[in-house]
């Protein structure tokens, strides 16, 4: 595109000494832009490729603001739009395609550089989650733990029945033995009617009343402490804490606070565990398991009638032991196929029966769908 | 459109040695390219894990500035997104870790104890109160510090931390008269604000009384009541009628599904009715003070005018929020936009100022912007 230096453009040039505007006769020519003084015989001309905008010229412009590399403060503006495309032509620098590519480029590769990032941690397996977990001292864990059980069980008690608590307290002793750790394994009972274990920081385990009276026996009970022990053992509850806090953060940072709707989703995500950390905490239990020399009939068994009851009904809450813990029957499946160990029962039948009333005498109304049943069902109509 | 040619037509009145004095128009010039803008800056966010937002948020101000006209001539904003990324990083720095890792030792070595919590919280919030004012100071000072007309930088005289104070000990005062104090306090405020407001070497004038506020104050803040009142009094005459009434609720029992989605229905729509009420009495409160504002508010020989109305005023913020909801933010820039062109436009300049006269002001070399404000949540644009 050639210059237009037969077309005069009415603008208006400010020194930037101070607030005044003076109008201009502005031309565009070969050398540069020519900013003529009404009744001034000197004219002052702005080579293009020292001119500057604070906003790009863009096609639909209909007016610029120039600036001049060598005459800070000062500014040329012109409203006429097709001065705008023109000079667009002259100094192609100044497009809003132009800027805006030159802009993009260095986060375009900013970019890159994160997903490479990513992608190579993925690839070496490297969770930075997991290795902060694991720096986490261990009065930190255990208090994390404390809030974590504060805010999941509300208000529900915890099941402290003397003789139950004996019970439940030489299994789990047992099996932290099996663990080789030196950690103590802490597990409480609370009077909950949803049918749900968790793991949660510093090596505590939280069990349902439901778990409890609706296993077959005790082996099914030392199944479940097992896997949940296993998760324990790996850090995994740590890991996900870790991991809620750093995305949390992260997500502050790219939406600039206010994202509440985008945290309840994300802590929503975040709160089941990988099909990794469930093949791992299985591992883990079933070892436990064979070391404590217990039967992994009673996993099995559990695994296969949550497996069915999954068949049938697919909801559940979210903390539904059925979401949390996928492919129950592929599971208990692959727990069967290891080869058998000498096993002792994992407790007496009076400590069998004492477990059972932990959170006080038995009661016969359990609904099988993990929801609370009803306080006093002797009222009902 | 129709306004850029105004400020050509007289060119002999415009001529520096001819007229000392101008008269002042305020328009506004809708810039091209908001939606493409708006989606740049969503993708290039999202690819960054939100470091872009900083870019992207200055060329959106870039944007904006060069709509707002005076006498036909555009603002220039001249802040960078390093200035804000800086300012950002400063805060997370000396604020926003130290902060959290408080809260985390908290919560180690006091667990749950209510009174450790209560005592930290309420020097948190405390403190919190105090900053948002220093923030919010500092905000105006960074964009004003970096908007140019004709050359001529804006500018924010006075401390900070005395106008921390002001807000801290004024919100105080809010609530101990149950938000009676709201007109006073906000005319303090402006105040403060409007009177430490630079153009160049000359001052902007603010002389507004909270005396004329008090009506239709009063008008707000009993509606506020009455709405609460009648909401409450409807929910509870139904929940009276309903079979069962009040008793369905009562300890142990279990109220039937159709009755407790009823009452839901009611709770949720009541609360629904009362907000929209709220705001548009709100907003038409809102819009009396900004008018009262403006017209109290004066630069040189010109003073402003405003003619915003509740209507306007409710259209604008409901529409704008909707449009931010349902883009997940992705519009946030064209809601701005918005926004700025309604305030323009309701704001008039009547009067004159002796442009050449006005002297450029000495650069602000503080390079951090607004990290105070942003961690607060608390700029508008």
């Amino acid at each position: 595109m050639h210059s237009d230096p037969a077309t005069t453009y009415q603008g208006r040039y400010s020194d930037g000494k101070t607030a005044q505007s003076v109008p201009a006769d502005v031309r565009l020519t070969d050398r540069g832009v020519e900013i003529g003084f009404p009744g001034a015989p000197q004219a002052l001309t702005w080579p293009y490729a020292s001119l500057g905008v604070v906003t790009p010229l863009a096609k639909a412009a209909a007016d610029a603001l120039i600036t001049y590399a060598y005459m800070p403060g000062a500014s040329l503006f012109v409203a006429d739009p097709q001065f705008v495309g023109t000079l667009a032509k002259l100094a192609p620098q100044l497009s809003s395609a132009a800027y805006g590519w030159r802009a993009a480029r260095p986060w375009m590769i900013a970019a890159g550089c994160v997903v490479a990032a990513f992608a190579g941690l993925w690839v070496i397996d490297v969770s930075p989650a997991r290795w902060v977990a694991g720096m986490l001292p261990d009065r930190a864990r255990a208090a994390v733990g404390e809030q974590v059980i504060a805010s999941l069980v509300g208000s529900r008690k915890e099941c402290n029945d003397t003789a139950g608590r004996t019970a439940l307290d030489t299994l789990v002793a047992r099996l932290s033995q099996a663990s080789g750790s030196k950690t103590q394994f802490r597990v409480r009972v609370v009077d909950w009617g949803l049918l749900n274990a968790f793991a949660v920081p510093g090596e505590q385990i939280v069990l349902t009343r439901a778990i409890i009276t609706q296993a077959k026996s005790p082996e099914e009970v030392a199944g479940v402490l097992s896997h949940e022990m296993g998760h324990g053992l790996e850090l995994h509850p740590e890991t996900s804490i870790v991991r809620i806090i750093g995305l949390t953060a992260a997500l502050e940072l790219m939406t600039g606070g206010g994202g509440t709707l985008a945290n309840v989703g994300l802590g929503l995500t975040q709160l089941s565990y990988t099909r990794t950390n469930e093949r791992q905490a299985d591992a883990r239990g079933l070892a436990l398991l064979e070391k404590a020399e217990i039967s992994s009939s009673g996993l099995i068994d559990f695994f296969n009638r949550i497996g069915e009851i999954e068949g049938k009904k697919s909801a559940g809450g979210e903390w539904n032991i059925f979401r949390t813990h996928p492919q129950s029957e592929e599971r208990a499946k692959s727990a069967a196929s290891r080869p058998a160990w000498r096993t002792t029962p994992a407790m007496s039948a009076a400590d069998w029966q004492a477990l059972r009333g932990i959170c006080g005498p038995l009661k016969p109304e359990f609904s099988k769908d993990g929801n609370e049943a009803p306080a006093k069902p002797a009222e009902k109509k | 459109m129709s306004n850029d040619g105004a400020a050509f037509a007289t060119p002999a009145a415009a001529r520096p040695q001819s007229a000392l004095t101008e008269m002042l128009q305020l328009s506004w010039v809708q810039p091209p390219g908001f939606t493409a803008l708006s989606f740049k800056n969503f993708g290039l966010a999202v690819v960054t894990l939100g470091i872009y937002k900083f870019w992207g948020k200055t060329e959106v101000r870039k944007r904006i500035w060069s709509g707002i006209r005076i006498n036909g001539e555009p603002l220039q904003y001249t802040g960078t997104g390093k200035e804000m990324f800086l300012g950002f990083l400063l805060v997370l720095a000396i604020l926003t870790i130290p902060t959290f890792l408080v809260a985390i030792v908290v919560a180690v070595v006091f667990g749950n104890s209510p009174v450790a919590n209560g005592i930290v919280n309420a020097v948190l919030y405390g403190g919190f109160l105090y900053l948002i004012g220093v923030g919010m100071h500092r905000a105006v000072r960074y964009r004003l510090s970096r908007t140019i007309w004709r050359g001529i930088r804006g500018g924010l005289e006075g401390s900070s931390w005395r106008y921390g104070w002001a807000y801290f000990w004024t919100g105080i005062v809010l609530v101990v008269t149950l938000g009676w104090a709201s007109p006073w306090r906000a005319t303090k405020l402006q105040n403060l604000i409007t009177n430490d407001m630079r153009f160049g070497n000359r001052p902007f004038h603010f002389d507004a009384t909270s005396g004329p506020l008090y009506g239709p104050f009063a008008a707000l803040w009993l509606s506020v009541v009455a709405i609460a009142m009648a909401v409450s009094l409807s929910m509870w005459l139904v929940l009276r009628g309903m079979p069962g009434g009040l008793e369905a609720f009562g300890p142990g029992r279990n109220p039937d599904p159709k009755t407790l989605f009823t009452l839901f229905a009611i709770l949720y729509g009541g609360v629904i009715l009362g907000f929209l009420l709220f705001a548009v009495v709100s907003a038409w409160y809102r819009a009396q003070m900004m008018n009262h504002f403006a017209a109290h508010t004066s630069f040189e020989e010109a003073k402003f005018h405003g003619s915003a109305t509740g209507r306007s005023l409710i259209w604008l913020a409901l529409s704008n929020t909707l449009m931010v909801i349902f883009t997940l933010g992705l519009l946030a820039p064209v809601a701005q936009a918005r926004s700025a062109r309604y305030f323009v436009e309701r704001l008039r300049l009547d009067g004159s100022a002796s442009l050449a006269e006005i002297l450029q002001r000495a650069e602000d070399s503080r390079s951090r912007g607004e990290g105070l404000a942003q961690a607060f949540d608390i700029d508008a644009f």
